[in-house]
């Protein structure tokens, strides 16, 4: 068990190693640098001449004159060792302070969208699977070719679009303008649950959709097996042996392939963040990519991407843990 | 008595006549055949050839250029031409006439239909020149109005058609798509063959790369090299470089879909059957393997575009994709981003509905297709 | 009315509802199970044997109906008349009672028929707990065997601890020859070996006391060696226990060793009945003949094996009059095909349908 930990958590360094060198890679592809950018923000439009040389000064401050590799270790030694991510200079304060409380919110949409997406995906598919050719599993079919179909900023848009038109009100952001800059308290908390609801629905959309006919397809296999028939001759209540055999197994895809729905709910994150205005850090990743802020939007993709390889790493856990026939030793 | 006999032997052979007909049947026959009775999935053919058609010959579809703007008509609402109105029947298709005012608060303009003229519609009108193909050149439009302009999906905020755009988008779109799915494609066979005839640690090292690649959320990836793109380049370049990235990001799930397609086959019986019996190694790889996993490769590119489009529409969605005066689908439902204009114009979304049935005709296609591809399977008979 | 009858099957009669049409797997098969003794039943792939006998427990496909005429009679300790199963749900409380409880089950792929995710253990318990009572005592079972449905009926009955039925699991598995039966009872299926898995079913199957088991071609996915070791085991429990078993095989060579009685299935009906030794010998049928040519044997070295000549039709083409008739060598013209012939008492006990013996 320990080794399995370890040899699994050896991997997870690894690949967050590779992963670093590729954001950095990403980070450095905008042409021009980081100098050129901040010397045209803060001296464009006011008068100032910009010489070459005072460039060259900032270039030095920032210790942009450093070849890559150098400039890399700093990066990453800073986040490892002091938690920094660098400076922002579109909003000419840490990394960090812009972050700031969009991590919590990123997750919070995260945890809602997951918990939703299995609360319905799981029991409908297992419902629709013993049901086979029912209204139910007709249904299925057509809302996960729906699912697939639609993406999810359109959904959001129309969910805008009807909010607005028919009830006057805009389902956007994440707290009501009354807690906006309030403490936290039970009301907050609870008026942010409530603002949860859209984004989890829209972003639980595609995925409900995919692991819906994963969970049906397992579960139409195992239904199948042998050690169903073998239960059910041996007298077994038909609804405690379908919950103890076929569905017991069925969740297994869902459990090895969290990542999966993780990396696709983040991948649509900023596109629905933007058009529902959600604080969180996809919307930051968009603004920052826009304004070629590189080192917020290198901090949000290696942190939205660590996010993915921890859920990864637990999936394998409880997938081992869930799966006798998974070997331990690693 | 003999009769009876007689029947029964016919019976019989028109059943074995049935058999023979299926069991000496080429692959592509049986594929054929199966996809046939996927009615949806011929459905889907079908929505995708018109889709295509409308895109390829969209000059001559659309009555007007993607730039074109009436000033007369701006947000307007879609006009449905009708075959009767207040004023009696009418054989020829018409609308009602415009007449613009100016609102005396906002200084806008401001479009009403007048129901007592009737502009008509007419086929295979004169318009602007164009090229078709980029190659032939014509100015005939399918359809025009004899007096004014005529939007099916309405007008934006700057008084170009939609009707005209949303084709000429659908061109785009669905362009950006089949090049992205032919670049990992080609990437998929040359870095899949490359790890596969080398094997060993290249294989290994490629996969692992691969891995890595494809743990990062890969929209935020194409927003992070599309960012990249120097704002002086070119609408052309834009476009190649963005069909570059969704090839480069894209061929590792298809080619490790190929990969485990040849493998799988690569261990069946019956290839070891005819390396036993001789055959050399092109001919097991030409007669035995290609054919059988030539229609799963085929699948793997179908249910592929679908990623590629909506990678598309959501790049130039938020503006790092395609850039005005291009069109896209995308681009087009940037104008529907902003809450206030959907309100006014609900028309923004009609695009939304080509990028819906585009995918959707896709995924419908592909399982179609994917079902057909294994002729042999036990429902097949 | 002999004492010994536990199941009378009379005029069994399967349909399927496909969607290429209306099938019948098993039409017009009788057959008595007796405590104590072995039937054999043989026939290829398709003919209708194991359909025959999971009719037994209603464990067939949803599409599945078994003709109202078809009477399957379940003789009970004290009950004065039989119980026909044959109207009953599939999910009637009788029904479950029976599966289990009265006719156990061991099938073809041991590894399949455990699920992977539970111990052993955890299977046989499940079992016990669902059929046997706190009140009966575990090892008076013989005494109990065919008295199970009263018992769970029978309101108030509190269901055995966990602890009680592991004891009986670690008990059944030391009686199928599994060594060390307390740690193996809380392995995993993947952990035991081939003819390990196979006697731990059997130890599932037979841990509720059940009082017929049905064996579906339990042997055919093990080694010869093995094959030899459970079907001796199989014997040995009988002897023990004095269950009734109903063997299914498409292997003569198999049934002539445990089998008391044999059937021989062609296409949904039994062609030809009659005691072991006395088909054997004495096989009428031309498809027994057939079936009994192809046994291998030391004897026939420098002989060819015979086979039987053809491919059984498929049940959406049944043939018309003899269903044998079209792989017939000795067809009379003119009669198997449009006649279908009666059933004949050639000796006591030993019945056979074909034209040649009328």
């Amino acid at each position: 068990m320990l080794r399995f930990l370890v040899h699994r958590f050896i991997g997870l360094a690894v690949t967050m190693f590779f992963v670093s060198i590729m954001v950095f890679v990403i980070m450095e592809l905008p042409p021009g640098d980081y100098a050129d950018r901040y010397a045209f923000r803060k001296f464009s439009g006011t008068g100032v001449n910009v010489t070459e040389g005072d460039i060259e000064n900032i270039r030095i401050q920032f210790g942009l004159d450093k070849p890559a590799w150098q400039r890399y270790f700093q990066w990453v030694g800073g986040i490892v060792t002091r938690f920094d991510f660098g400076q922002s200079f579109a909003f000419e304060t840490s990394v960090n302070n812009v972050i700031g409380k969009r991590l919590w919110m990123t997750l919070a949409i995260l945890y809602s969208t997951l918990v939703l997406t299995y609360l319905l995906a799981i029991p409908i598919a297992i419902y629709a699977a013993i049901h086979r050719r029912s209204a139910v599993d007709y249904s299925l079919t057509v809302l996960s070719y729906l699912g697939l179909a639609l993406p999810n900023f359109l959904l959001a848009l129309i969910l805008l679009y009807i909010s607005v038109t028919l009830f006057g009100t805009s389902i956007g952001g994440l707290f009501s303008p009354e807690y906006e800059k309030a403490g936290w308290s039970v009301g907050k908390a609870l008026d942010l649950l409530q603002h949860l609801i859209v984004p989890a629905i829209v972003l639980a959309w595609s995925a409900t959709a995919l692991q819906l006919q994963t969970v049906r397809a397992t579960m139409l296999d195992e239904l199948n097996k042998l050690s169903v028939t073998a239960a059910r001759a041996r007298g077994i209540p038909e609804w405690k042996l379908l919950l103890k055999y076929p569905a017991r197994l069925a969740v297994n895809p869902v459990v090895s392939t969290i990542g999966f729905d993780v990396n696709r709910i983040f991948s649509e994150l900023p596109i629905v963040a933007l058009v529902l205005g959600l604080p969180e850090l996809g919307e930051l990743l968009i603004q920052s990519y826009l304004d070629l802020d590189m080192y917020v939007a290198g901090a949000v993709l290696l942190m939205l991407t660590f996010f993915i390889v921890v859920m990864n790493f637990i999936s394998d856990i409880a997938l081992a843990a869930l799966d006798p026939r998974i070997s331990l030793e690693g | 008595m003999a009769q009876d006999a007689a029947t029964q032997i016919n019976t019989e052979q028109t059943v074995s006549e049935k058999d023979l007909r299926y069991y000496t049947a080429s692959q592509w026959q049986l594929v054929w055949w199966r996809f046939r009775r996927h009615k949806l999935a011929m459905l889907g053919a079908v929505v995708l050839l018109i889709m295509a058609i409308l895109g390829a010959f969209a000059h001559f579809f659309a009555p007007y250029s993607v730039t074109a703007r009436n000033g007369e008509y701006i947000m307007g609402a879609p006009q449905i031409p009708k075959f009767w109105d207040a004023n009696g029947v009418s054989l020829r298709p018409f609308v009602h006439g415009i007449t613009t005012k100016r609102d005396p608060v906002t200084l806008r303009k401001i479009a009403t239909a007048d129901p007592d003229t009737r502009r008509y519609v007419h086929f295979f009108v004169e318009g602007e020149p164009y090229k078709l193909l980029g190659l032939i050149p014509m100015n005939i439009h399918l359809f025009g109005l004899d007096e004014g302009k005529l939007h099916l999906f309405g007008t934006d905020e700057l008084g170009r058609d939609l009707f005209s755009r949303t084709l000429f988008a659908t061109a785009t779109s669905l362009s950006i798509g089949v090049l992205g799915v032919l670049v990992a494609f080609v990437l998929a066979l040359i870095i899949g063959g490359v790890a596969g005839y080398f094997g060993g640690p290249i294989d290994y090292v490629i996969q692992r790369l691969t891995e890595i690649v494809r743990v990062i959320p890969v929209i935020p990836l194409y927003m992070g090299l599309a960012a990249a793109f120097p704002k002086e380049w070119s609408n052309i370049q834009v476009y190649f470089a963005m069909t570059m990235i969704f090839g480069l990001i894209g061929w590792p799930t298809l080619a490790r879909r190929t990969r485990s397609h040849l493998l799988g086959q690569r261990g069946e019986d019956y290839v070891l059957a005819a390396e036993l019996s001789g055959a050399s190694a092109s001919r097991v790889i030409t007669k035995h393997l290609l054919p059988s996993f030539t229609s799963y490769i085929i699948v793997d590119l179908v249910i592929s575009f679908p990623y590629m489009i909506l990678s598309e529409t959501a790049l130039s969605f938020i503006g790092l994709g395609l850039r005005p005066p291009s069109v896209s689908w995308g681009i087009m439902l940037q104008d529907a981003q902003n809450i206030r204009a959907i309100e006014q114009a609900p028309w923004f979304f009609i695009p939304a509905g080509f990028v819906v049935l585009a995918v959707l005709a896709f995924t419908i296609l592909g399982d179609g297709l994917r079902d057909a591809a294994d002729p042999y399977s036990v429902s097949s008979h | 009315m002999d004492n010994d009858l536990l199941i009378d099957v009379k005029n069994l009669r399967v349909s399927f509802h496909t969607d290429e049409g209306f099938i019948t797997p098993v039409d017009g098969v009788n057959y008595q199970v007796r405590r104590g003794k072995t039937l054999g039943i043989v026939g290829e792939s398709g003919s209708g044997k194991s359909v025959s006998t999971r009719a037994l427990t209603k464990l067939l496909p949803k599409n599945a109906v078994i003709e109202p005429t078809s009477q399957i009679l379940f003789y009970q300790n004290g009950a004065a008349q039989p119980l026909n199963i044959t109207p009953l749900s599939p999910n009637s409380k009788e029904i479950r009672a029976i599966r289990g409880g009265q006719v156990g089950m061991i099938f073809q792929e041991p590894m399949a028929s455990f699920s992977p995710v539970y111990t052993v253990g955890n299977q046989i318990i499940e079992a016990v707990r669902q059929h046997r009572h706190a009140a009966a005592s575990p090892l008076a079972a013989t005494a109990t065997i065919g008295s199970q449905i009263d018992e769970s009926i029978r309101a108030g009955n509190k269901k055995m601890s966990k602890l009680e039925a592991r004891d009986v699991a670690v008990d059944m598995l030391e009686r199928v020859g599994i060594g060390n039966a307390g740690l193996r009872v809380n392995q995993y299926p993947h952990e035991l070996s081939g003819g390990m898995r196979q006697r731990a079913m059997i130890a599932v199957a037979l841990s509720t006391h059940p009082s017929v088991l049905i064996a579906d071609e339990p042997t055919t996915a093990l080694d010869v060696t093995i094959q030899a070791q459970i079907l001796e085991l199989m014997r040995e429990l009988q002897a023990e226990l004095g269950m009734a078993i109903i063997f299914i095989t498409h292997d003569m060579g198999v049934i002539a060793q445990i089998a008391d009685e044999v059937a021989v299935m062609y296409l949904g009906a039994i062609v030809e009945r009659g005691p072991t030794r006395e088909l054997i010998e004495d096989a009428r049928h031309p498809y027994t003949r057939g079936l009994l040519a192809a046994i291998p044997s030391l004897d026939r070295l420098d002989t060819r094996l015979s086979s039987v000549p053809g491919d059984i039709p498929s049940p959406l083409e049944r043939p018309a009059g003899c269903l044998f008739h079209t792989r017939c060598p000795h067809r009379i013209d003119g009669t198997c095909e449009r006649f279908a012939p009666e059933r004949t008492e050639v000796v006591p006990n030993h019945f056979v349908r074909c034209h040649l013996y009328r």
